[in-house]
């Protein structure tokens, strides 16, 4: 901590200051139209903040859509949507070459699919065909788009927020654990209770519906992700973190006798990294400048859920993989 | 342009969390110290409380080095639970952490502190801590020994050191001292068996020690080792014992003895051979030696004692006639009970070799065995057979011819043969009463270590108690007046027919009888102990019922107790 002035420190308290404003700003500018889902709304948003790309699970009906759209507005963003069906190609998604003609003569150009957008919502990804799922891949991971050899950057901040239903198997094509891992957290949309139920009816019965307003923009939304990177960490809670992802895997020795009987594949570092940017991000919405223990335990189910491996032995007796990572957090101090 | 940090406050700020984690620190180790000392304590008293109770249940006294051992262990044991459990910065920051619901605040504080990490953010989270730090007291925190902990503490090691008051019990108290008194005692009836041994060698004669091997003995006398325990000295004495035994055993010479009985009964026959046989039938062997004296002839013959000699080779020739009858009988004899007569020519190597090796196992002492101890005898008696049918037949020649000096030379020669036939039939005759003298020695000695076992084993006297020679004895009365059990007095006072006397007169159906005045003290024992054992509570009813009706019954008399017996019959 030498060589600070007082000038850093009051930047890094105003940086830190700001994510929590932009970050309740956006969170109730979305509880305008979303009722209830307050953790999946918080996690979103944390997943946003930390650039990372977000998995809805959950029935139909549950308000994905509406939440993507309305963050997309919060934001003041660029909202694209992709209906993903068993027909769709990747040239559908992430755009095709196509033949125009540009003051008289002939041209290939590029035409932009619907990635180039700044918030893409993958609708039941799990319905299009392994080519067009991993059409989306280097969108997710690198950010751009390679069409005949050119690659193309996509516009930044760039966020892709996946739907998929739970329930219906037939017809769909489960997503390869490659883009599983690209996904910064997997989260379950709850069914919202009677009261939420009844809030949801009122606000959107009526003629009107409630206004959104873009109370953040792009860059704010970047600056949130830069803002994070600064908050330290103890060693003890790194390695605790470390020993959770660790502790997923069967082969370690310390990993608890579920993990060892019902998980092929533990959690990846990305998980780690995940989980250390969205325990930061937590730390400061709890206006703590560190991690704790306790906010890399809240994210853990988010980040590592959809990570773990199962085996056939977990397949076939319906584990969760959530109770799996219980187990694996209670085997930590 | 930048302004330097205010350095001022954020010192100000570590130090208060710094001062906050080492008083929590020093507090917590303070309290896990109290906590080990107790927790050694309640341990350490709880072990030397089951130690000494074991002790005590032995019947022993519990010793020191029992408290001194679990001191020492116990002490050593929470040295090093102190060590591993000291409570360090981190502990301490995370114990406040906790305690306060911090979320990690101090610990991470102390961490940025120590690495002077985190930039920016590192020192806001500083401040934050010490924030956060402000006016936190962790001493109403601090872990408190439970009540059982403590009270364990305080009372296992006093009942752990209350045992050690406890006496040991007298059954121990009597082990010991019985061990000492046996040990005692070994010493005692080692040293008495080996002035024992050296008695009977210094009484032997030079034949005897022949038999006896005194070195051996000696040797045996030096292995006795001493010992408090009774099964040990019983053990080495009963092995002494045996291997006296063998010993004598091997001394034997039933072959010898008995063609010498037979020889004796046959000499026993004749007038002037039966003081030479009684005394080979009593097994009077060097009495027999000597008698032998007697059969022996002039060594030198004349022409004027021709006459003389001749009687005197008529009478040995009767003697050795009489002993050979007796060699053939008892060779017969045997040849009869399937034994094969063998020559004293065909007895020789090999038996010889056998007899060697049974004796070498046996600690290679002795030379010869039961079995071949007649032969030299045997060839003797032949040996006189063959000297006097000589002897006769020049002195016959010598008699029916011109008697002249040639011919008495030559009757000389037979009667220097035949003295020489009877000189060796003297020889082994000592030898064997020389055997026998031994043997009596070596039986004298397993008397004296029967009588030792009898000693350790307390059913007598030690063998070597008192001098060894008699003492002199006085007809003075020490006491004038002897108090006896049974509370009567008595004053003898040596005047017959006056005063109490050692005897009493019983009346029985038969007649009346004599009785020592201590055997009917001893009966007013026996009479008192039966009566307490009927009236004792816990002797059950039906055995009380048995013994009095034994009782009766032997009061009754059997003709008595055939009639109850019969009434039991038809009842």
């Amino acid at each position: 901590m030498t060589g600070l002035t007082t000038d850093d420190v009051r930047a890094a308290e105003s940086a830190a200051a700001d994510f929590v404003a932009t970050f309740e700003r956006i969170r109730a500018e979305v509880a305008k139209l979303i009722v209830g889902q307050r953790e999946v709304v918080e996690h979103v948003l944390i997943a946003i903040a930390c650039q990372g790309h977000v998995l809805l699970e959950g029935v139909p009906g549950l308000g994905k859509t509406t939440l993507v759209t309305t963050l997309g507005k919060a934001m003041h963003l660029d909202c694209g949507r992709i209906q993903f069906t068993p027909d769709l190609l990747p040239a559908d998604v992430v755009g095709s070459m196509i033949l125009a003609e540009r003051s008289g003569e002939k041209v290939l150009e590029f035409q932009r699919g619907p990635v180039f957008t700044n918030l893409l919502l993958a609708d039941e990804i799990n319905r299009a065909t392994p080519k067009t799922q991993s059409a989306l891949l280097e969108t997710m991971q690198e950010r751009s788009v390679t069409v005949a050899g050119r690659t193309m950057p996509l516009d930044r901040p760039f966020f892709v927020l996946g739907t998929q239903n739970p329930i219906e198997s037939d017809g769909t094509y489960p997503l390869p654990e490659a883009q599983l891992d690209r996904f910064f957290f997997k989260l379950h949309v709850p069914m919202p209770d009677e009261s939420e139920l009844e809030t949801i009816l009122q606000r959107t019965g009526g003629v009107e519906l409630p206004e959104v307003s873009a109370v953040a923009t792009g860059e704010e939304i970047l600056a949130m992700g830069e803002t994070l990177r600064r908050v330290p960490i103890e060693s003890g809670v790194q390695r605790n973190l470390i020993r959770m992802v660790r502790r997923s895997h069967p082969s370690d020795a310390d990993a608890p006798e579920s993990v060892k009987k019902f998980v092929r594949h533990g959690a990846s570092p990305r998980a780690a990294q995940a989980m250390l940017a969205a325990a930061r991000a937590r730390a400061l919405l709890a206006g703590r400048y560190h991690v704790s223990g306790a906010d890399v335990r809240s994210v853990a189910p988010a980040a590592m859920r959809h990570r773990l491996i199962l085996s056939f032995e977990g397949e076939a007796e319906g584990v969760r993989t959530d109770d799996i990572i219980a187990d694996v957090l209670a085997t930590l101090d | 342009m930048k302004t330097p940090m205010k350095t001022e406050p954020n010192a100000r700020e570590v130090g208060s969390v710094e001062a906050l984690i080492a008083r929590t620190k020093h507090q917590l180790n303070r309290a896990r110290a109290v906590r080990i000392a107790l927790l050694a304590c309640a341990v350490g008293g709880a072990a030397a409380a089951i130690g000494g109770g074991a002790f005590l249940l032995a019947g022993a006294r519990v010793p020191v080095v029992l408290y001194v051992v679990v001191l020492v262990c116990s002490a050593a044991i929470a040295w090093a639970a102190w060590v591993i459990e000291r409570v360090g910065d981190r502990a301490a920051a995370q114990f406040l952490d906790k305690s306060f619901g911090l979320d990690d605040g101090l610990t991470t504080s102390l961490d940025l502190h120590h690495t002077h990490a985190g930039g920016a953010f590192g020192a806001l989270q500083v401040a934050w801590a010490a924030r956060r730090a402000e006016g936190l007291e962790p001493t109403p925190l601090m872990p408190k020994p439970g009540r059982l902990l403590i009270a364990g503490a305080i009372l296992l090691p006093t009942l752990a050191v209350s045992l050690g008051f406890a006496p040991e019990s007298a059954a121990v108290v009597a082990e010991r001292e019985r061990f000492a008194r046996t040990l005692v005692l070994s010493a005692e009836l080692n040293k008495g068996i080996g002035e024992a041994i050296e008695d009977t060698i210094a009484s032997a004669d030079e034949e005897e020690l022949a038999e006896l091997e005194p070195n051996e003995l000696r040797e045996l006398a030096d292995a006795l080792e001493m010992s408090g325990e009774q099964a040990d000295l019983l053990r080495q004495y009963a092995e002494m014992e045996h291997e006296l035994a063998a010993r004598a055993e091997a001394l034997q010479a039933p072959r010898a003895e008995e063609l010498m009985a037979r020889a004796g009964e046959a000499l026993s026959e004749g007038d002037e051979t039966a003081r030479l046989g009684r005394m080979l039938e009593e097994k009077r062997f060097d009495e027999a030696a000597k008698e032998l004296e007697k059969f022996k002839p002039a060594p030198e013959v004349t022409a004027e004692d021709l006459a003389r000699r001749r009687e005197e080779a008529e009478r040995l020739k009767k003697l050795t006639k009489r002993l050979a009858d007796a060699r053939r009988r008892m060779d017969a004899a045997q040849s009869a009970a399937g034994k094969p007569s063998r020559s004293a020519s065909d007895r020789s190597a090999n038996t010889d070799d056998a007899q060697t090796g049974r004796l070498s196992s046996r600690k290679g002492g002795t030379t010869s065995t039961n079995d071949d101890q007649g032969r030299p005898i045997e060839g003797e008696i032949r040996e006189m057979e063959e000297a006097v049918e000589e002897l006769e037949r020049a002195l016959a020649e010598c008699e029916h011819g011109a008697c002249e000096q040639g011919e008495l030379n030559e009757a000389s020669d037979k009667l220097k043969r035949a003295r020489s036939a009877v000189n060796s039939m003297q020889g082994e005759l000592r030898k064997l009463g020389a055997k026998q003298r031994a043997r009596s020695k070596l039986s004298k000695l397993r008397s004296t270590l029967a009588q030792c076992q009898s000693t350790v084993a307390g059913q007598s006297q030690s063998p070597f108690a008192g001098g060894r020679e008699a003492g002199q004895g006085s007809a003075k009365s020490q006491n004038a007046e002897v108090n006896r059990d049974d509370g009567r007095q008595l004053d003898l006072q040596g005047i017959q027919g006056q005063g109490p006397s050692e005897l009493e007169v019983e009346e029985a159906d038969s007649g009346s009888g004599v009785t020592t005045r201590g055997e009917a003290a001893r009966n007013v024992d026996y009479q008192r102990q039966f009566e307490s054992f009927v009236e004792r509570p816990d002797v059950p009813d039906a055995l009380k019922e048995g013994v009095r009706e034994y009782l009766e019954r032997i009061h009754r008399g059997p003709a008595d107790a055939g009639s109850t017996d019969e009434e039991d019959g038809t009842r």
